[in-house]
C-alpha cells in the first residue's frame, strides 16, 4: 500500500476517526495495531523483521539499563546490522542464501527480499540502544512500546529517522482531537501529493533517457542538462514530497515529526547541502557516527599525543577528517553496496574534508572581502555551484555505470538540428520533448507547477503558507483549496503502474 | 460543532466538483441504441454479447425483413458477466419477449480489463454496478486475453481515476468526441463499418483450438454456467425466452461450438450456430468483400447478410409480431430509421 494511493486515504480515514474515538491512554495500542495492519498489507509476512528488531532493542535496551557493556553494545549493533545485510544485500551471499530466503516466505519476486522501512527501523534502533547505552533515555520496559516506535507507519515508508526520546513522549501522552490538527494536516499532504504527482511523476519522464539508459543519439545537447536537472529536483520533490505526506499524516494525529528538509538547493556550500537534506540521516550520522569516532578512547589518545607534534589545532582536524570519512562511508553502505554510491560518498566526503581543512582560510577569505561575500551576484554564484556539485553527486549515484555518466556529459554540446523552438514545439512532426515522453500541456504543467512551488516555498521562508491561508475570508479560503485539490487530482500524474512507489524507498 | 458543519459542506462541494469533472472527462463510449420517441417501447428482442453482435446484426435489416422490433445490447469483449448486468439494467427499463445471447464470451471468463473499462463506464451508477466490479475478477493463465497489468477496480468505480488526464485534450478537440471513431455510425445498438478487410490465408470456419492456436477455452468454465443460469432466471422471472446464438466468427472454435450444443440439450435451451457449413453456405458470405477488419468483424455488406439470415431464424418465435400493414405507430419511425441507414449504406 503506497502512501500516494487511495487505498491509504481511506485506511488513514479509518485509523484517525478511530483513534480520536479512544481515550488517551489507550490510543497508542491502536497506533501500533493500525502500524502492523499497515506492514501487513504493504509486506505480508515480513512483518516478523521489525517484530524481530525491536526484540533485540528491547532485551539489550533493558540489559544497558543495568550494565552498560561495551561487548554486548558491539553484539546488539551486529544482530541488528547482519539481519539488514542478510535481507538487504541477500544478493551478495549467492543463490542459495536468496533460495532459502524465498523458502522462508521472504521475496515472492525475484530480486525484491527486502522488508518495507529496513534500513530506517534498523538504524532507528542502533540510535535508540546507543541512547540507553549513553544514558540519554531509560530503558523502555514496554515491548509493544518500543515496537510501535521502530513500525509507527507513518514513517516507516522513507523516514523521517525518528529518535525514541520525541515520539515515545507524545505516544504516551495520548491527543485530543484539534480541528486545526486536521486541516493542516491535511494540506500539509496534499502539498506532498502536489510535489510527488504534479512535479516528480513528470521530472521523472523527462529524466528517465538517463536512469534507464535511453542513449542521446536523437536529443539536443540542452536535453542532457535539463534530465540531470530533472533527476535531481525528481529526488527532492520525490523524496520531500513523501515527508509532507508523513508529517501531515502525524499531525492530523497530533504527534510532531522532525522535518527533513529544509529548501535543500538554496545552499550555499556542500556542508550546509547536507545539513538541510536529508537532515535526519545527517544527524544520525553525527550523533551516532561522527560524535563515536570523535569521541572514542584512541582518538582522544591521538589528540593527545601528536598535540605536541602537529599543534592541537591540526590533530583535531584530522580526527575530524577521519570522522567524516566514516561518515560517508556509513552513507553510502547503508544506501546501497555499489561502486557509484561508493564513489558517490567519497566525492561528497572529500568535499566537505577540503572545506573542513581550508576552513581557516575560507573563514580569511570571507572577512578580507566581506563586502563582495555579501554581495548578491557572489551568494547567487556560491548557490549555484552548490547546486551543481550536488547534482553531479545525485547524477553519477542513478547512471548505469560512471562511464556512461562520463558519456553523457560529452553529449551536451550537440547543437539542436532544427530551429530551437522546434525540440518543444513541432509543426511538422515529433518535437525532441514528444520524443522524451512528455507533451506540450505536461511540460506547461511542469513549468507552473515548479514556479508554484518555487513561490510557496519563498512564502514559506517567512510565514507558514497553511497560517496566511487559515487567515482569509472563507471564501477565498475555500476557492484556493478546492483549486489545489482539484490541480492535484486532475493533473497529478497517477493511475500508472509506477507512480505508487517512492525512489527513497529502496534504501 | 460549526466548524464540522463547514467541514461537511466544504466536502460536499468538493464531491460535487469531482463528479462534475468525472462527467466531463469521462469518454463517450456509448453507442446504445437510440430510444427516443418511444421507439424501442414493446421491443420484441435484444440480441446481447460482444463485438460479435454490434458488428455483425443489424436490427434495421432484421425490421426490413421481419418487421419486428428490437436492439443490441452489447460491449467489446463483454464477458458473460458483464452482459448479465447489461442486461438487468436493460430489463429495468423494458422487458423484450426474446433474448438472443451470442456466446462468444463463453471461449473466456472475465475478458480484458481495458474493454470491460467500456462496458462499465456506460452503465449507470446504482448498486448493481457496484456489485459488478466486485464480483468482476481476472483471467486465468488459460486465457488468450488476460492483461498482465495489474488493473485497479478504482478505474472502474471512478472513471476520474483513469481519465483525468484527458483534460489535455482540450488541445487536441477530441475531449467531446467519440473514443473511438468507429462508433460514429451505429444504429439501434448496431455499429456500421464500412472497411473492408481481405483475409490473407483461407481460414477455416469452426476450426479446433490447435487450429486456432490460441488459448481460449474449450468447455463452458463455471463462471460462465453460473451466469448463463443467472441470465435464464432474468429472463424466466421476467417473462422473456432465452435463445443461445453465435453469430459467424472465425474465432469461434470447434470445441466450443460442441460443448455449448451438448450443454444447451443439456438444460433445454434453443441454440442457433451460423457458424455450421450449412448456415454458412445459406449466408453467402464473400470472404474478399464482406470483413472489416482482421478479427472476423462484419462490415455493412457482411453484416446485412447475417442479419437476413438470422432474421429467417428469428420468425419461428411466435412472441414476436410483424407489426407492419397493422396501422402500428411504430411502423413509420422504424421505416424511416431504415431509410437513414440506407441512405448512410450508399454515402
Amino acid at each position: 500500500m503506497s502512501l500516494v494511493s487511495v487505498y491509504f486515504l481511506i485506511f488513514l480515514a479509518v485509523c484517525v476517526l478511530v483513534y480520536y474515538l479512544l481515550p488517551g491512554k489507550v490510543q497508542w495500542i491502536w497506533l501500533l495495531l493500525s502500524s502492523l495492519v499497515f506492514y501487513v498489507l504493504c509486506d505480508f509476512g515480513l512483518v516478523i523483521i521489525p517484530i524481530l528488531d525491536a526484540l533485540i532493542a528491547w532485551i539489550f535496551g533493558n540489559v544497558f539499563g543495568t550494565k552498560k557493556k561495551k561487548g554486548l553494545m558491539v553484539l546488539a549493533i551486529f544482530l541488528l546490522v547482519a539481519v539488514l545485510i542478510l535481507l538487504k544485500y541477500a544478493g551478495w551471499f549467492g543463490t542459495g542464501w536468496t533460495d532459502l530466503l524465498s523458502l522462508l516466505g521472504f521475496g515472492r519476486l525475484p530480486g525484491y527480499l527486502v522488508p518495507l522501512g529496513i534500513s530506517y527501523f534498523t538504524i532507528m534502533a542502533i540510535a535508540y540502544l546507543v541512547d540507553v547505552y549513553r544514558g540519554v533515555v531509560p530503558a523502555e520496559t514496554s515491548y509493544p512500546k518500543l515496537l510501535l516506535f521502530l513500525s509507527f507507519f507513518p514513517i516507516i515508508t522513507q523516514g523521517p529517522i525518528c529518535r525514541y526520546k520525541e515520539l515515545s513522549e507524545q505516544f504516551a501522552t495520548g491527543h485530543k482531537f484539534r480541528y486545526e490538527n486536521l486541516t493542516f494536516g491535511i494540506q500539509r499532504m496534499l502539498w506532498g501529493f502536489f510535489k510527488k504527482l504534479v512535479i516528480s511523476e513528470r521530472l521523472a519522464v523527462l529524466s528517465m533517457h538517463i536512469t534507464e539508459g535511453w542513449g542521446t543519439s536523437s536529443y539536443s545537447g540542452i536535453w542532457v542538462i535539463v534530465s540531470i536537472f530533472a533527476l535531481s529536483f525528481r529526488l527532492y520533490m520525490d523524496f520531500s514530497g513523501c515527508i509532507d505526506i508523513v508529517i501531515g499524516v502525524g499531525e492530523i494525529l497530533g504527534i510532531r515529526l522532525p522535518e527533513n528538509f529544509n529548501h535543500s538547493y538554496l545552499s550555499r556550500t556542500i556542508p550546509e547541502f547536507w545539513r538541510r537534506w536529508h537532515i535526519t540521516l545527517g544527524t544520525w550520522l553525527k550523533d551516532y557516527v561522527m560524535y563515536s569516532i570523535t569521541m572514542s578512547k584512541p582518538a582522544k589518545e591521538f589528540t593527545k599525543r601528536a598535540k605536541k607534534g602537529i599543534g592541537r589545532k591540526a590533530a583535531a582536524t584530522i580526527v575530524t577528517c577521519v570522522g567524516i570519512l566514516f561518515v560517508w562511508l556509513v552513507y553510502a553502505l547503508w544506501h546501497d553496496i555499489s561502486a557509484v554510491f561508493l564513489l558517490s560518498g567519497a566525492f561528497f566526503a572529500v568535499i566537505i574534508i577540503l572545506s573542513t581543512v581550508f576552513d581557516p582560510l575560507i573563514r580569511k577569505f570571507r572577512k578580507r572581502f566581506s563586502k563582495l561575500v555579501e554581495s548578491i551576484p557572489y551568494k547567487i554564484f556560491m548557490t549555484l555551484r552548490t547546486m551543481l556539485l550536488s547534482m553531479m553527486g545525485a547524477y553519477f549515484v542513478f547512471m548505469p555505470t560512471v562511464r556512461d555518466g562520463a558519456a553523457y556529459l560529452f553529449h551536451i554540446g550537440k547543437v539542436p538540428a532544427g530551429k530551437i523552438t522546434e525540440m518543444v514545439v513541432n509543426s511538422d512532426g515529433v518535437s525532441e520533448l514528444q520524443i522524451l515522453g512528455l507533451d506540450l500541456p505536461d511540460f506547461l504543467v511542469l513549468v507552473l507547477a515548479f514556479i508554484l512551488w518555487i513561490v510557496v516555498s519563498r512564502l514559506h521562508a517567512k510565514k507558514d503558507p497553511r497560517e496566511r491561508i487559515a487567515g482569509w475570508n472563507i471564501v477565498i479560503r475555500w476557492a484556493v483549496l478546492v483549486v489545489f485539490v482539484l490541480v492535484v487530482v486532475l493533473l497529478g500524474k497517477y493511475g500508472g503502474l509506477d507512480t505508487g512507489s517512492f525512489v527513497y524507498q529502496a534504501f | 460543532m460549526k466548524k464540522f458543519a463547514k467541514a461537511v459542506v466544504f466536502c460536499l462541494l468538493l464531491a460535487l466538483l469531482l463528479a462534475l469533472f468525472n462527467r466531463i472527462l469521462m469518454p463517450d463510449t456509448d453507442f446504445s441504441a437510440d430510444e427516443r420517441g418511444g421507439v424501442l417501447d414493446g421491443a420484441d428482442y435484444m440480441v446481447v454479447g460482444t463485438s460479435n453482435v454490434f458488428y455483425n446484426v443489424n436490427p434495421l435489416v432484421i425490421w426490413n425483413e421481419t418487421g419486428f422490433t428490437g436492439y443490441n445490447v452489447s460491449s467489446e469483449q463483454a464477458p458473460l458477466i458483464i452482459s448479465y448486468y447489461e442486461l438487468k439494467n436493460e430489463f429495468r427499463k423494458r422487458v423484450p419477449k426474446v433474448v438472443f445471447l451470442d456466446c462468444g464470451a463463453f471461449e473466456y471468463n472475465y475478458g480484458t480489463p481495458s474493454f470491460n473499462q467500456l462496458s462499465l463506464d456506460k452503465m449507470p451508477f446504482n448498486f448493481s454496478k457496484l456489485e459488478l466490479i466486485a464480483k468482476l475478477g481476472e483471467d486465468d493463465e488459460n486465457n488468450q486475453i488476460k492483461e498482465r497489468n495489474e488493473y485497479s477496480k478504482l478505474n472502474y468505480l471512478i472513471p476520474l481515476y483513469k481519465f483525468h488526464e484527458r483534460w489535455k485534450e482540450i488541445f487536441s478537440g477530441t475531449l467531446k468526441s467519440r473514443y473511438h471513431s468507429k462508433y460514429e455510425h451505429t444504429f439501434m445498438g448496431y455499429v456500421a463499418e464500412k472497411s473492408n478487410y481481405v483475409y490473407e490465408k483461407d481460414y477455416k470456419w469452426l476450426p479446433t483450438l490447435e487450429e486456432f492456436g490460441g488459448t481460449w477455452l474449450t468447455e463452458i468454465s463455471d463462471l460462465n454456467k453460473e451466469y448463463l443460469e443467472k441470465i435464464r432466471s432474468l429472463c424466466e422471472d421476467n417473462g422473456a425466452e432465452l435463445v443461445l446464438i453465435k453469430t459467424p466468427s472465425k474465432g469461434w472454435i470447434l470445441e466450443m461450438h460442441d460443448a455449448v450444443t451438448e450443454y444447451a440439450k443439456e438444460i433445454g435451451l434453443p441454440f442457433f450456430d451460423m457458424n455450421t457449413e450449412e448456415a454458412l453456405d445459406k449466408i453467402g458470405i464473400d470472404e474478399n468483400k464482406d470483413f472489416a477488419d482482421s478479427s472476423s468483424h462484419f462490415n455493412i455488406y457482411g453484416a446485412e447478410k447475417v442479419s437476413r439470415y438470422l432474421a429467417q431464424y428469428m420468425k419461428q418465435y411466435p412472441t414476436m409480431n410483424d407489426r407492419r400493414g397493422k396501422k402500428d405507430p411504430l411502423e413509420t419511425s422504424w421505416n424511416q430509421m431504415y431509410q437513414e441507414y440506407l441512405e448512410y449504406r450508399e454515402t
